[in-house]
């Protein structure tokens, strides 16, 4: 039997969880680097899970906090370490996409206003089936001890 | 692709090939027994490094004297890089905190950033952006890229400019992502290819450093 506030719940919970729930993608370890003070480029890093059975693809990814969003692959070819723009993220079924320094990130360009450490932004992510999805992004400064945390995840 | 521009391709990637070999044979990398599990390239006789000027992050005139009395890590890079540079700079800093904490005499080497997009990264720019790493790490940078090519080709730095337009603002800047060191005498005495861990480069960095002083 369809109980009304049950559904309301269940709704409530979706929606507040910290980790945001949309087909059955997770975002996991989710953070901005804090930008040096003069740079008006940084990344953003995450690990996308996906625990459905079949494969989900994120296209794009927009923020009021920033002019533009691209995803990026940090290559090194011909002794030249480069950044190759990419369409999107492909995240396979039952698998996860690791977004991490010197690899993937997704880009940031222009920030409205500088972000400091300590502070959440929202980052809005549209399928390729259409759906999107919005998560929280804190902005950290990489430094001293920290370090080895976010380069041997 | 037509088959004399494919022909002119392939004859250019065997002149690259051979001129880079030539390079290192007379650079003389060699694996020297006690530094052969080093991850580290050691030159078997260190480079003198030919005359350059360039000013640093508090606009001080910087040249290959400069370099001299002390050990010196250095990385290219440019100040509106979001992954690797921002990085490698943390790993120094890294470096740098856990050497002035454990290094028994003391002996802290200088890191130092050279630009390799002077048109954005003035002087005033790297006043800002070095110290928000570490204090005491030093920038570097010129009025022109032909200044900075002065270092970059006796490093063995590669680097491209890449402007998708001449306006083009947002531009990325290929380089290398290796780490340079350089010895007290002011000659290029190793390097050090990426990725790099700070834990390894310290051991790797007193190892090369014991084995010079005993030469
Ligand atoms: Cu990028």
């Amino acid at each position: 039997m369809f109980n009304f506030k049950n559904a309301i719940a269940v709704l409530l919970i979706t929606l507040t969880s910290p980790f945001v729930v949309a087909e059955n993608l997770t975002i996991d370890d989710a953070w901005i680097r804090e930008a040096p003070p003069v740079s008006r480029v940084q990344a953003a890093y995450a690990i996308f899970k996906n625990d459905q059975s079949s494969d989900i693809e994120i296209v794009s990814a927009s923020s009021s906090a920033f002019k533009k969003i691209e995803f990026h692959k940090t290559i090194s070819e011909n002794g030249l370490t480069k950044m190759r723009q990419q369409a999107s993220i492909a995240i396979s079924a039952k698998e996860s996409a690791v977004l991490k320094p010197e690899g993937m990130h997704m880009m940031l360009f222009n920030p409205v206003t500088p972000l400091r450490a300590g502070e959440k932004v929202d980052i809005n992510f549209k399928l390729s089936n259409g759906n999107s999805m919005t998560s929280s992004f804190t902005v950290k400064k990489v430094s001293g001890s920290d370090h080895h945390q976010h380069m041997h995840h | 692709m037509s088959k004399s521009l494919f022909i002119t391709l392939i004859l250019t990637i065997i002149a690259v090939v051979s001129i880079v070999g030539i390079t290192l044979y007379q650079s003389g990398r060699v694996d020297r027994s006690d530094l052969d599990n080093l991850s580290a390239t050691v030159f078997r006789v260190p480079r003198i490094i030919s005359p350059f000027e360039l000013t640093d992050h508090t606009n001080k005139t910087f040249t290959q004297d400069s370099l001299k009395g002390n050990w010196s890590f250095i990385f290219f890079g440019y100040t509106n890089c979001p992954d690797v540079c921002p990085n490698t700079l943390s790993t120094m800093n890294v470096m740098a905190t856990n050497l002035e904490k454990n290094q028994p005499d003391k002996v802290v080497p200088r890191f130092i950033m050279v630009s390799v997009d002077p048109e954005r990264d003035t002087v005033e720019i790297l006043s800002k952006y070095i110290p928000y790493f570490n204090n005491s790490f030093i920038g570097l940078t010129g009025t022109s890229s032909t200044q900075i090519d002065v270092i970059t080709r006796q490093f063995g730095i590669p680097y491209f400019i890449s402007k998708k337009s001449p306006d083009d603002a947002e531009y990325e800047v290929q380089h290398s992502g290796a780490i340079l060191l350089v010895n007290p005498q002011g000659n290029l005495h190793a390097l050090f290819s990426a990725p790099h861990d700070p834990a390894k480069l310290i051991n790797e960095f007193n190892l090369i450093r014991y084995i010079h002083e005993q030469e």
